[in-house]
């Protein structure tokens, strides 16, 4: 979903709020009409600088034209098998990233957000548990949920059922779990078991909020962070910006993996992989810092042959939950006092059920 | 990065994609159940590029007053490793875009089937059927190197008595001399997760170059060299052994 999302896209709305919205969304810098008299130096032209499309032509065409040259030097096995790797998991991810793109993008340009604020009971007991399911149906990367739930909590719904949604959508939505059955063709109960924990960590913390939680704690950011662009508009925008964010992720994850397989000698990874307790944390810690999209973290959790089920299950259920991007996200979203609370919670949550479930069923 | 560059970045993306699946290169990453995906999925991102692209261009021409090429508020308090005009962590799509298009990244091969493999449990059940007839018009049975594996190690051979068998795969060297393996990988899900199955081929001929291909037809025999291979490994007694082209597929 985009991160352009928070208010509502019906353009009686937007004529409203464009008014006062307009001299915030302005640059910096620039000070309107009569400061451009004032000083006449701001019309010189900047100094020519390389932006990203000339550097990318000029990577392309060094590239092409000394092909041949680094296919010699890129020729030893070792490299060429981590660029086979590599290549693998982008390739057979990239597809489920598009499927979620597309949907979450269309969610963000032609479903108006009151649809969610509808579609939830009021009691806060009992909205968390729909909330939690309610991801089920809404397939989106972690970076759109993040405004999504800062956008129901604006809109009056209850912060705990607010936050299950925010972990169960991008966990437990349809092309996560297709995805997750395709990387382990062989083990279809790693499917159940990652729906059963990731569902089960959603609404866990959004009980334990409720319990625990103060309002203090979360301040979504006061305005919304609209555009003012008509649906297809958003449409192309947001499918554009979400798939470089999440396709950047990936190939971070796709060159880890393929770092793990060729790089880490098989000793070490063996020796991590045998213990049960440090594996678990190994591919928990993984998770956090990879960040890769939860319909591609199942491609990355399956070249994990060495690691235990149970490590592996704990590699999917929190990568989607806690991890580098998602906690800068939520602490531009809600605040830092909500993200300094909230993801080391949601990690030990997640652990402590990757294991339960883990344990149960796989 | 720019939004251009961002739309750019992805129909490059779709481009490559569709290379690799137009054609067989695709069946060095991914299974050959994947290919109408992958064909999709490329002529989507290109579509997209496309789209996106032409998407800015109108709204720069339209939003006079506003600047041109942003596609979030300057002032985003979001934190997340955007730059003004876009997430940086985007730049790193170039990689797989390059490795398709210059590297040209081959099937995995004696490297990897080398490296060795985690040691797989035997399944909670298994029932091996009687082999199959031989083949047309020869006196073998052709199987995959990974089936065969499997009734040796976890059956014994039993079914493999007294049956000329047929193994297609890549040739890797013993360390001994003795020999060699014959080697396929096998794939769950992609590359990524490719576990290599070898089997000592005992023959008195000289191995063929490492990562060629043979077809080697022979019978089961119990591992002469179980000791230096491990009792894992299990071996055939060539008859013949046929130099063979590789095939579309690599994993098996």
């Amino acid at each position: 979903m985009s991160v352009q999302e928070g208010g509502d896209y019906r353009p009686s709305a937007r004529a409203r709020l464009s008014p006062t919205l307009a001299p915030e969304t302005r640059e910096p810098g620039s000070r309107g009409p009569r400061a451009r008299h004032a000083r006449p130096e701001q019309r010189r032209e900047p100094p020519w600088r390389p932006t990203g499309i000339e550097v990318l032509g000029a990577v392309l065409v060094i590239g092409i034209l000394g092909r041949s040259h680094f296919s010699d030097l890129l020729s030893s096995p070792a490299v060429q098998t981590w660029a086979t790797i590599f290549t693998a998991i982008c390739v057979q991810a990239v597809p489920f990233l598009v499927m979620g793109v597309l949907i979450s993008a269309s969610i963000a340009a032609f479903v108006p957000a009151s649809f969610f604020t509808r579609a939830l009971p009021r009691r806060p007991a009992a909205a968390v548990p729909v909330a939690g399911v309610a991801g089920a149906l809404l397939p989106g990367c972690e970076c759109g949920a993040v405004p999504v739930a800062g956008g129901l909590v604006r809109r009056g719904v209850a912060p705990a059922a607010a936050l299950a949604f925010l972990l169960s959508s991008p966990a437990i939505n349809p092309i996560v779990l297709v995805a997750t059955a395709v990387a382990f063709p062989d083990n279809p109960e790693v499917v159940l078991a990652r729906f059963v924990a990731s569902l089960g960590v959603a609404v866990i913390m959004g009980w334990l909020w409720m319990r625990f939680g103060k309002g203090e704690w979360m301040r979504p950011s006061a305005r919304p962070v609209t555009e003012g662009m008509p649906p297809w508009q958003t449409f192309w925008t947001s499918a554009r910006h979400d798939f470089a964010h999440a396709g950047g992720f990936l190939v971070v994850g796709g060159m880890t993996a393929a770092t793990l397989n060729v790089v880490v000698p098989r000793s070490v990874l063996d020796a991590v992989a045998d213990s049960p307790w440090l594996s678990i944390l190994a591919l928990a810690l993984l998770a956090v810092l990879l960040a890769i999209c939860s319909e591609a973290d199942a491609f990355v959790a399956a070249s994990l042959s060495q690691f235990s089920l149970t490590s592996r299950l704990a590699f999917m259920v929190i990568g989607p939950t806690v991890d580098v991007k998602l906690i800068a996200l939520q602490a531009g979203t809600f605040g830092r006092g909500f993200a300094v609370r909230f993801a080391p919670a949601t990690f030990v949550v997640g652990i402590v059920v990757s294991v339960l479930v883990g344990t149960w069923l796989l | 990065m720019r939004a251009e560059a961002q739309s750019l970045m992805l129909f490059l993306l779709g481009g490559a994609l569709l290379r690799i699946s137009l054609g067989d290169v695709y069946l060095r990453y991914v299974k050959e159940s994947m290919q109408p995906f992958l064909m999709a999925s490329g002529a989507v991102l290109i579509l997209l590029g496309i789209a996106a692209f032409v998407t800015d261009l109108r709204r720069q021409q339209h939003a006079s007053g506003l600047p041109a090429d942003r596609d979030l508020p300057a002032a985003a308090p979001l934190g997340d490793g955007h730059t003004q005009h876009g997430p940086r962590v985007a730049w790193l799509l170039l990689l797989p875009v390059l490795a398709i298009f210059i590297v040209a990244p081959p099937p995995l091969g004696s490297y990897a089937a080398e490296r060795g493999a985690p040691e797989l449990a035997e399944p909670e059940s298994s029932n091996y059927r009687d082999l199959p007839p031989d083949d047309e018009g020869v006196d073998h049975v052709t199987l995959a190197v990974y089936e065969y594996w499997q009734r040796v190690v976890w059956d014994d051979g039993q079914s493999l008595g007294g049956r000329s068998i047929g193994l297609l795969g890549f040739v890797t060297p013993a360390e001994d001399g003795n020999g060699y393996f014959v080697n396929r990988m096998r794939i769950a899900c992609c590359a990524a997760d490719a576990l290599p199955f070898s089997i000592r081929v005992v023959t008195d001929q000289p191995a063929p170059p490492t990562d060629s291909w043979v077809f080697v037809v022979g019978s089961y025999v119990p591992n002469p060299y179980a000791a230096e291979d491990g009792e894992r490994t299990p071996a055939i007694d060539a008859e013949e052994i046929i130099p063979a082209a590789a095939p579309a597929n690599p994993y098996g």
